[in-house]
């Protein structure tokens, strides 16, 4: 059953996010960590909503567990959420580090904010 | 955008350049033309504004000419040109940035006027609102701050 999965509790999660209930889509981001301390899914959306709603620090706590799980694309999300924050020294460090390990990502970088 | 605000300046006109002898965005050409101004290249700041204002009037649509037209100096025509545009067509991130005109401005009524007519269609950007730069003269008024409180407050 889905809601016994913490990936399919995650994309529930998601689909709350994308309607804006983002309340409702953290408690499904959090439940699923219940279920899997190492849903990486979960680490993601659950950094993303907290940057959303601007709890920044919130944010770059699930960023940095995503990183810390190898997922390189979190060096965007986390500096990303540090720009928010007005931190650009880190934002910048991050964004480095990821240009560094991925090219691919020096458009989304480059363009990146308002 | 985050080399300008950590004002990188020289760093970004250095990867935007290489960008655009690729193939010249707008948006590109409008935050070259900003960083070439904050390092007091205006002749080639100029440039990137009128290759911008070409563009979008070529494709008839605004999303960075008004501004361009605002640090060029052109403040009125860029307010209008803005407003035209929010009458014709309406839209979230159209009442934005006729908001962040005003902000700059520091015309902060007519600013949360139309932020808040962005809000109200849907406008929910708040990471890039809170690091838009047109913004950074309004941030500290009360009306800014309620304002941002009255859309976040229910995330909460």
């Amino acid at each position: 059953m889905l809601w016994t999965n913490g990936t399919g509790l995650s994309e529930i999660g998601h689909e709350k996010y994308k309607q804006y209930q983002i309340k409702e889509a953290i408690s499904d981001y959090r439940q699923a960590l219940a279920l899997d301390s190492k849903n990486l899914i979960a680490y993601y959306y659950l950094g993303e909503a907290e940057a959303w709603r601007m709890a920044y620090d919130s944010a770059i706590f699930f960023h940095t567990k995503a990183i810390g799980m190898s997922h390189n694309p979190g060096y965007f999300d986390r500096g990303r959420t540090f720009y928010y924050k007005g931190d650009y020294e880190k934002a910048l460090n991050d964004f480095d580090q990821l240009i560094a390990k991925e090219k691919k990502f020096f458009l989304s970088v480059l363009r990146y904010g308002p | 955008m985050i080399r300008y605000r950590a004002h990188r300046f020289y760093a970004a006109i250095d990867d935007l350049t290489k960008v655009i002898n690729d193939r010249a965005y707008v948006q590109d050409l409008f935050l070259r033309a900003r960083c070439y101004q904050q390092t007091n290249q205006d002749s080639l700041a100029h440039e990137d504004f009128v290759a911008l204002i070409k563009e979008e009037q070529q494709n008839n649509y605004v999303r960075y000419s008004a501004y361009a037209f605002y640090y060029s100096g052109k403040k009125e025509k860029a307010l209008k040109i803005q407003a035209d545009y929010v009458k014709d067509h309406g839209g979230s991130e159209n009442y934005y940035r006729l908001a962040g005109l005003y902000a700059l401005e520091n015309n902060v009524p007519d600013a949360i006027l139309w932020l808040n007519m962005a809000f109200l269609n849907g406008f929910r950007k708040f990471g890039v609102f809170a690091q838009d730069e047109s913004f950074d003269k309004i941030r500290d008024s009360k009306e800014y701050k309620q304002l941002l409180k009255k859309y976040l407050e229910p995330y909460f």
